[in-house]
């Protein structure tokens, strides 16, 4: 029913648009994209179980459609809205068949829907109201004050994308080169984790389905090897390991737990900068508890049922950012089209203090009880450097320094520190480009690299190929160091693919 | 300078939120009736002494009741829990006062982390109190060195040395308790006493008794002793506690023996009932 509502929404949203276009009426602009994506697995050894890999891992179609209202100078009002279609078919029973919601399962996501009234009380004062996406911070991306939206990384490909949340801001300019904004988001929503992340949790078995390893706690190295010895006293094949169940305590809905940023943005001379203030939540969770429930079977076997919960810690973050372009087109002769951009981002952040609580229990009794601090309550410093760079011959540069990916605090695992670069090449106006982007971890040497060739036939259309991959160690370096889990190793982190995509905007 | 100043300021006073969230404490809520690992053994339930009455007898002569107390730890399922292992034995002299022989009369097992508590079947009972300990007497007190106790081996074939390695085939095991099982069965059972499983094993145990010393009314005598062990699984009816209890006695003389003087005719369900007052907890 609620499906259905959505789609005559869309298909009123379509007829909107579309008389509106006819009309080239100027306080309407419509604007959407139709993207399909398809991706195949190119490995198996980065799967649940040993010999995963090599089929589709995507068979996306994306209709987005975007509208702009303007009915007066003093309104704004936006809806971004899109029919996801996943293209894989989910109907397991027959009753399932008689969908086609199993049978073609879709989504529709609202990614913005918002008004927004200039000039409200004063002519510098506007409010805007609704479901939004903000996005503070000068760096590419890795922007550790931007923490009002949560990060969408349900799909690895796409990390630009935001969880839209529903939200009040003020901004006011009360000069030329001044902006304040007061934003206030009401429930906290957590940040999309991609499928493969539940691996962070999964029990490795052998390929003949025995008990291999099981997630590493965020515990003392001694504390892991001693709750080691549990299960490796028994034989392998002896302990039926479920799947862990892995609950997300989502914070009480009040006032307490509110969001709220407060940003003052100004511009001297040619440099950008602002000073931020968050008051909120981490949107990534972190390990809280868990509970392995060990149960003597008449065959002589164990189960072990692993149930853990995780949790998005308090925190308050003090932010600063800058960006500086720089002209050095007549100091070195240079052409118009080379520019230079510096910029930095730093985030001062008090954490909530997490104690990780671990219990083992056998037929009942209480065998193991274990804890440690995983997040200490001291102020630690999230930050990223970097520049960009367009030279003459078509090629573009952003190369960044950044201390503590996007889902990094400072729990046990800790922050890593990244080199980020991205290159371009383009060629025929543009019509043909290749980009190649990495994110090395510098602590575990692993990385990713996302190398495309982009084909613009027609202005408004793309034709995308390449490859995401992953590259490094999917064991941890020690099974019994919560820390030594290679960053883009470990299986966790995604699976290596080769995509094709099309694009068509408008 | 001052607006760094107040940035800072601002910063100390952020840091002192005070937020915590204690997984420890939430698991301990939310288990609150489970089974605590700590118990109140027998040994630590205060119990009056018990009157035995005008017990007669001189030096060694006559009959005794018995205590050895051993700890150590023992990880069948790879933990590490501490284990108190306190045996009883009715002593009488022999040979003139030259020996003593030691009847088993009752073994109490305190290891408070387990899950399972084990029990002896009669079998097994009848068993040990069927080849009393032979104690060689020193001849200025009980001093006996290398006393040597097993369950489920053939001494015989064993030697002096502290065995290794044996399994159900070796040839030193025996199926001592006649049950058609390798070695001597121990029975363990469920939380509320039912029978849960049973295991098959071997043990050898050593104990080197320290000089005692006698209480001034000549009814006691006390002392410590160095003690070794080592048991050997030799399979179950049920995998589940098919394993090793890899048993490791405490290094050194921290354990102790115990001897109380006993009517003669004092018996083994006697001292089951009043071990706790014959010894008291030191």
């Amino acid at each position: 029913m609620i499906r259905t509502a959505t789609g005559l929404f869309f298909v009123a949203l379509v007829c909107a648009a579309t008389p509106a276009r006819a009309a080239d009426k100027d306080w309407l602009t419509f604007s959407g994209y139709l993207q399909s994506d398809l991706r195949y697995v190119i490995e198996d050894t980065r799967g649940a179980t040993p010999g995963d890999g090599f089929r589709f891992e995507m068979n996306r179609n994306d209709l987005d459609l975007r509208l702009e209202i303007l009915p007066n100078p003093r309104l704004q009002a936006v809806v971004d809205a899109r029919f996801r279609f996943y293209g894989f078919n989910e109907a397991g029973r027959l009753t399932d068949l008689f969908r086609r919601a199993k049978v073609d399962p879709f989504d529709v996501l609202l990614d913005e829907a918002y008004v927004t009234v200039r000039g409200l009380g004063w002519k510098k004062l506007d409010l805007s109201v609704g479901r939004m996406v903000k996005t503070w911070g000068t760096a590419d991306q890795f922007n550790p004050t931007d923490n009002l939206s949560a990060r969408d990384f349900s799909d690895p490909l796409d990390y630009t994308r935001k969880v839209p949340n529903q939200m009040v801001e003020l901004t006011a300019y009360p000069a030329r080169c001044v902006t304040l904004s007061a934003t206030w988001v009401p429930v906290f929503k957590p940040s999309q984790l991609p499928p493969s992340a539940a691996l962070g949790f999964a029990v490795e078995r052998t390929p003949q389905g025995c008990f291999k390893s099981a997630p590493i706690p965020p515990l003392a190295i001694s504390d892991v090897q001693e709750l080691g010895t549990l299960f490796t006293a028994i034989p392998a094949c002896d302990l039926n390991f479920l799947d862990p169940a892995v609950h997300a305590l989502t914070p009480p809905v009040n006032f307490a737990n509110s969001q709220v940023g407060v940003k003052a943005a100004f511009q001297a001379w040619e440099i950008d900068f602002s000073l931020s203030y968050y008051y909120g939540r981490f949107g990534f969770p972190v390990a809280y508890t868990a509970v392995a429930d060990v149960t003597s079977t008449p065959s002589g076997k164990f189960d072990v049922a692993y149930t853990a919960e995780v949790l998005y810690p308090r925190m308050q973050v003090l932010g600063a950012d800058f960006t500086w372009p720089l002209d050095f087109t007549e100091w070195f002769d240079l052409d118009d089209d080379v520019s230079f951009g510096f910029f930095g981002e730093a985030a001062l952040i008090f954490p909530e203090k997490v104690v990780f609580g671990l219990r083992a229990i056998q037929d009942g009794a209480l065998v193991v009880e274990k804890s440690h601090v995983n997040v200490q309550p001291d102020p630690f410093m999230k930050a990223t450097v970097g520049l960009d760079t367009t030279l003459p011959w078509g090629t573009y540069l952003n190369a960044q320094y950044v201390r503590g990916f996007f889902d990094e605090f400072a729990d046990l695992y800790g922050l890593h520190n990244y080199a980020v670069v991205a290159l371009e090449q383009k060629w025929l106006d543009d019509e043909l480009q290749i980009r190649v982007a990495t994110a090395a971890d510098l602590n575990d040497y692993s990385l990713n690299v996302y190398p495309q060739l982009t084909w613009v036939p027609v202005p408004g259309v793309e034709l995308q190929g390449g490859t995401f991959l992953f590259l490094g160690d999917t064991a941890p370096a020690d099974p019994y160091d919560y820390a030594s889990k290679s960053r883009f190793g470990q299986k966790a982190a995604g699976r290596s693919v080769a995509f094709v995509r099309v694009k068509g905007s408008w | 300078m001052k607006k760094i100043s107040l940035f800072l300021g601002l910063a100390l006073a952020l840091a002192g939120c005070g937020w915590e969230s204690d997984g420890a404490e939430r698991l301990a809520e939310r288990f609150a009736d489970t089974a605590t690992t700590t118990d109140v053994g027998p040994d630590e339930v205060a119990a009056p002494d018990v009157d035995l009455g005008d017990v007669g007898g001189t030096g060694l002569t006559g009959r005794w009741a018995v205590q050895v107390v051993v700890t150590g730890t023992m990880a069948p399922i790879g933990i590490s829990w501490d284990y108190t292992e306190t045996t009883y034995f009715l002593s009488d002299m022999t040979d003139g006062g030259a020996t003593a022989d030691w009847t088993y009369c009752d073994q109490v097992n305190d290891v408070p982390k387990a899950p399972n508590p084990t029990a002896q079947p009669q079998a097994l009972r009848d068993l040990l109190a069927s080849k009393p300990l032979r104690v060689t007497l020193s001849s200025d007190g009980l001093m006996p060195s290398g006393l040597v106790w097993t369950w489920g081996l053939d001494r015989a074939r064993l030697g002096d040395e502290k065995p290794q390695g044996l399994t159900a085939t070796s040839d030193a095991v025996i199926d001592e308790d006649d049950d058609q099982q390798p070695g001597v069965t121990l029975e363990v059972q469920t939380k509320t006493g039912g029978h849960f499983a049973s295991r098959y094993l071997a043990r050898w145990e050593r104990f080197d008794l320290q000089a005692g010393s006698l209480s001034e009314d000549g009814q006691r005598i006390e002392g410590v002793l160095a003690a070794d062990a080592i048991e050997f699984a030799l399979g179950a009816d049920n995998a589940v506690v098919n394993r090793d209890a890899k048993l490791a006695v405490t290094p050194g003389t921290g354990h102790t023996w115990r001897l109380r003087r006993v009517p003669s005719d004092y018996t083994c369900d006697q001292l089951k009932t009043d071990a706790a007052g014959l010894f008291p907890a030191p």
